[in-house]
């Protein structure tokens, strides 16, 4: 009986052992850190300020709208656009940022309500990438003086 | 045998089918007899020996591995100083009476150029007059309105054919302003409805010119379907008739 349990005890580690040699041996396809990259920025475009507060909004797919006092002058906006690679099939969360803040002119204005064209968790499929384009919304204040305002926010991905 | 703590003693205890297994001693040879505490001992080494060995191969595949990752991102805006208008000087022909038959006011009023100014035309009707401002040396387009009604208290005038002086790609000059002026012309609006307006203010008016009956009552020479008929009008003002309805106009600025 003790000779039995020894042997059974033995089996199943070298059973453990051959398993992670085969997982070894097909390891670099499937085994890799998560990445992300920006490949687009986050534009807004041209807008003007009045004596009136207001926002502009940069939707994931693109589009543009302002509120309050801010005024559309069009030109040049569109979402930001991130890829993000990892293993075959994973399954991430990418957690956007609260605020963040673009400054210029010697003023500031807040980033808010970022918001992505993609739901978490985020499946990497097949080829082990997704992409996925990222959109926020600028508040501004009044009569800002004229000037390009910039500023960096930061993106998270977690495996799930 | 025995010397080297529980360790050595365990693997001296016990025979086993594999060399090198606990149940061998340091040298290779089989242990005697049975030996249970030994046996429970042995198992758990193997254990210790395989499971983390193992546990450390499994676990670089397992998505708990995955670290995760950040990336920085640009946003930005350019704020620019809104495009501003406003209206210098009314569109008018002569003390803002109404020819009775069409005319270009922009033909008998010579614009006001952008600067300096040009002097008021002697026939005493003005261009409209804006001024623009934005950001220096910034190009634009104007829109302006295509047809205007004014209706007054005896008559319809339709002005149309708006035109600027600004040139084909008109700009704000270097200090973030400038001026245009705007021209249209003037018909008679519906004739079966109002029929012609025409003021006293020049020649040929009936019945002794204007102002026979008194100070602001001017006579109107109406074209009906029983022909001319001269009526008296108040004149509200100095400036001229009554208007009701439209009688602004629109300048659209946006950058180019």
């Amino acid at each position: 009986m003790r000779r039995l349990v020894c042997n059974a005890t033995r089996i199943c580690a070298a059973l453990a052992i051959a398993a992670a040699g085969l997982l070894w041996a097909a390891g670099p396809a499937s085994a890799q850190a998560l990445s992300i990259d920006q490949r687009r920025d986050l534009l807004f475009g041209r807008v003007g300020t009045s004596d009136f507060p207001g926002t502009v909004t940069i939707t994931p797919a693109g589009g543009k709208t302002t509120t309050g006092g801010v005024i559309d002058m069009g030109k040049n906006h569109r979402a930001a656009r991130f890829r993000i690679e990892g293993p075959r099939d994973a399954l991430v969360i990418v957690t956007l940022p609260t605020t963040a803040t673009v400054s210029g002119g010697g003023r500031t204005a807040t980033l808010s309500n970022f918001t992505m064209d993609l739901t978490n968790p985020i499946n990497l499929g097949r080829t082990g990438r997704a992409t996925i384009d990222v959109g926020a919304t600028l508040s501004l204040g009044t009569n800002l003086p004229a000037a390009e305002y910039a500023g960096t926010f930061v993106i998270f991905v977690d495996p799930q | 045998m025995g010397g080297a703590g529980g360790l050595r003693a365990v693997r001296t205890a016990k025979a086993a089918p594999w060399r090198g297994s606990p149940w061998y001693d340091a040298a290779g040879q089989a242990g005697e007899g049975d030996h249970p505490v030994a046996s429970v001992s042995s198992i758990l080494i193997w254990v210790r020996r395989a499971v983390p060995a193992a546990a450390m191969v499994l676990a670089a595949f397992l998505p708990g591995d995955l670290r995760a990752a950040s990336a920085s991102g640009t946003a930005s805006v350019v704020i620019t100083l809104p495009a501003g208008v406003v209206g210098l000087q009314a569109l008018s022909n002569a003390n803002g009476f109404l020819a009775p038959a069409e005319v270009s006011i922009a033909d008998a009023v010579a614009p006001i150029g952008f600067s300096p100014a040009a002097a008021p035309p002697p026939s005493g009707g003005l261009a409209a007059a804006v001024s623009i401002s934005g950001v220096p040396n910034q190009t634009f387009s104007l829109t302006l309105t295509d047809t205007l009604v004014i209706v007054t208290e005896t008559g319809e005038v339709v002005v149309t054919s708006f035109e600027h002086n600004a040139g084909a790609s008109p700009a704000i000059g270097g200090d973030g302003s400038a001026r245009i002026s705007i021209g249209a012309s003037a018909r008679p609006g519906n004739a079966q409805a109002l029929q012609q307006l025409q003021t006293q203010s020049g020649a040929g008016a009936p019945e002794g010119g204007a102002g026979a009956d008194g100070p602001g009552i001017v006579q109107v020479t109406v074209q009906t379907e029983n022909g001319p008929q001269v009526l008296r009008v108040q004149r509200p003002d100095n400036f001229g008739p009554n208007l009701f309805g439209e009688k602004f106009f629109t300048v659209l600025v946006s950058y180019n």
